[in-house]
């Protein structure tokens, strides 16, 4: 597209079926659907472009929550110490195996994955390349991404510390920090990336 | 209000993964290869079988245990509404009320939302659709929350293992009501809110 030209591009809005002409945006600008006021794009190219530092804080702080101790607990002199994959791995010990699987997948798999077609998404948008495999990181990002449950799994860490706290001494490990984290530049990452944005240039760049 | 045309009445219909207008004879996305649907297929009952489903599970979900406590050798099971009031008693009002939200209020709330808005693209009028709208995108965004009791019970009994002193395990509702949560938002996911508007174009 040569510079000045306005070329509006036109979509349904995926909750109410509207024809709608989406104009080009600037950073912080937003379209919404007329009719329904869902989000229909927001942001443009340079916006996507910044989800690549978010996704290499988060890339960082993944493996650092599984190596460090998430919690302890103490009672009678004697201690006990779990890190993230214990979380799940102790169900599965227990004999919950669905459950632990489950769990698993939500806290650990699926947030990894994400972050993954994150970094390969936005290191293509910043290096105006095609790289392999980026269609079906895209449609995993913009299909699956709900499914990842890092923030309401850090709630959940929140609400035993309150459930065992006046039962014996609980400390809160490294990991905790790291995965706070983690999930804050998730959410940040994924926020840069506009699913109009990202395949419009997706596209350009395949060609 | 003005005259719209709604995408599938153009003969066209969105990509729900990349967002391109495709025609609805077509079945794949030619941009990113997901399969599309002018509309979801047998949105409603799809929805309400799911519904349906999660209302069944919910009942063991609510009276099998969730957690078993050992402590000094003697068991206790506890259900979810059971370590609700054992939290109100001890005095942590926010967190029996966070729990009591997402494992109580937004279930069954979900599945009432879904049972009318299901209602109202079949039958229904006199509501708005701006107000469905907004239901369905309240049922959308607290899916996920009801999880926190399932997390909470694989917390506690991943830490809590003492031996006989003191040892947390897991109880059957915590699968049950993870399969409960997670029906719930398939329900949600396969509902298309696209109906309500078309059930409102009808009435015009």
């Amino acid at each position: 597209m040569p510079p000045g030209e306005i070329k509006n591009t036109k979509v349904a809005c995926v909750e109410c079926d509207l024809l709608v002409d989406v104009p080009p945006l600037e950073v912080r600008q937003r379209s919404l659907c007329p009719r329904c006021g869902h989000v229909l794009s927001y942001g443009n190219l340079e916006r996507a472009r910044h989800a690549l530092p978010y996704g290499i804080c988060a890339a960082v702080m993944l493996p650092l929550s599984l190596l460090f101790p998430f919690m302890s607990f103490a009672r009678s002199g004697i201690e006990n110490e779990v890190n993230l994959v214990q979380t799940a791995w102790t169900l599965y010990l227990d004999g919950s195996v669905f459950l632990s699987g489950l769990i698993f997948s939500f806290i650990i798999t699926l947030p990894a994955c994400v972050v993954a077609a994150i970094l390969l998404i936005s290191f293509a948008l910043n290096l105006n390349r095609n790289l392999p495999l980026l269609r079906p990181a895209a449609r995993f990002i913009f299909s699956v991404s709900n499914w990842s449950m890092v923030e309401v799994f850090i709630i959940g860490v929140l609400v035993s510390l309150v459930k065992i706290a006046h039962m014996a001494s609980v400390e809160l490990g490294l990991s905790l920090w790291t995965y706070l984290a983690f999930a804050i530049f998730t959410v940040a990452a994924l926020a840069k990336l506009d699913k109009l944005v990202v395949w419009q240039q997706m596209e350009k760049l395949a060609t | 209000m003005i005259a719209v045309e709604s995408a599938a009445a153009s003969g066209l219909t969105s990509c729900h993964t990349c967002y391109q207008l495709v025609s609805t004879q077509s079945h794949r996305c030619p941009r990113c290869h997901s399969s599309v649907h002018a509309r979801i297929s047998n949105s409603v009952q799809r929805t309400m079988a799911l519904v349906a489903t999660a209302a069944l599970l919910y009942i063991p979900a609510m009276t099998l245990p969730i957690m078993r406590t050992v402590s000094l050798g003697t068991p206790m099971d506890s259900t979810v509404v059971g370590g609700v009031v054992v939290l109100w008693h001890m005095g942590s009002y926010p967190i029996a009320a966070i729990i009591f939200v997402a494992s109580v209020f937004v279930p069954v709330g979900k599945l009432i939302a879904l049972t009318v808005l299901c209602w109202f693209v079949t039958y229904g009028k006199g509501v708005t659709p701006q107000q469905q709208t907004v239901l369905y995108r309240i049922t959308e965004l607290v899916g996920k929350w009801s999880m926190i009791d399932v997390f909470v019970v694989s917390i506690l009994v991943a830490l809590i293992k003492l031996g006989d002193v003191l040892s947390f395990y897991p109880g059957v509702a915590a699968l049950t009501f993870a399969c409960v949560v997670i029906i719930t938002m398939v329900a949600a996911e396969l509902f298309d809110p696209r109906l309500i508007w078309d059930k409102a174009a009808q009435h015009e």
